[in-house]
């Protein structure tokens, strides 16, 4: 299956509608929705997400929903997904209820003690330097959510 | 050295190639201000320095709504990406030159 392709049965499967690109909102959205699903065991091939200055990302991944934003918001696709994907959205399904500050908090506290490697305090220390426009209980509180509905 | 002359000088500030470092993986989604503000320049520093890089056209300034705030974002031109590019080029050059003339 295509990439954005899959990433569009994504948003099916967890009944994420409307998705408008041109809204800045909704591209960190797509981004932090999608490292998460992969980190969780959906695999994209040509979605590579490293640290930038807002937490992970994906070029590639940018590229592909400017070049489809009709697709992704009409959620048009005929691809289907494995039993084994379907069965981690369901496991996610409350990923469609977070707010953007809360996945961007959330998606980069995950790359920092999954892909990093880094200890909690360490992982909390660093996202303070990157986000220091977020207040301390705010950082707690959404990684808090972020490990209720990952597997971290 | 060799294609020097093609580079414009006033892309070497130190806050100048980190704005620009960081626009570039963001071409198409744009940065935040308070992101940049990470980079740890004073307010003034950054201020000054965004408005020359939109000044030699390098960057675009916008208004976009995060989480319903309406905030400041930067996005780095064609022009911008093209001349960051043979900066880095250039640079990447420089530095071999460097490496190789110590190891003689």
């Amino acid at each position: 299956m295509n990439d954005f392709d899959k990433v569009i049965a994504c948003f099916k499967e967890l009944e994420m509608n409307n998705i408008d690109i041109n809204q800045f909102n909704n591209r960190i959205l797509v981004q932090k929705v999608i490292f998460l699903l992969q980190l969780e065991g959906i695999k994209f091939d040509k979605y590579y997400f490293d640290l930038y200055i807002r937490g992970p990302y994906s070029p590639a991944l940018t590229r592909d929903f400017f070049n489809r934003p009709k697709h992704l918001f009409e959620l048009k696709t005929n691809e289907d997904l494995t039993v084994n994907e379907k069965a981690i959205l369901r496991k996610l399904k409350k990923i469609k209820d977070l707010d953007i500050s809360t996945l961007e908090i959330g998606a980069t506290y995950a790359y920092l003690v999954k892909i990093d490697k880094l200890q909690h305090d360490e992982a909390i220390k660093q996202i303070k330097d990157l986000k220091p426009f977020y207040l301390h209980h705010r950082i707690t509180n959404n990684i808090l959510v972020i490990k209720q509905l990952l597997s971290l | 050295m060799k294609d020097s002359k093609s580079l414009n000088p006033r892309i070497f500030t130190l806050a100048r190639i980190l704005i620009l470092t960081n626009l570039v993986p963001y071409k198409d989604d744009g940065v935040l201000f308070r992101e940049l503000q990470t980079l740890n320049f004073t307010d003034g520093v950054l201020h000054s320095n965004l408005r020359k890089l939109r000044e030699l056209g390098y960057i675009t300034e916008d208004k976009v709504l995060y989480d319903e705030k309406e905030m400041t974002q930067y996005k780095i031109t064609e022009l911008g990406l093209e001349d960051w590019e043979r900066v880095k080029s250039w640079l990447c050059d420089f530095l071999n030159c460097m490496g190789s003339d110590k190891s003689e």
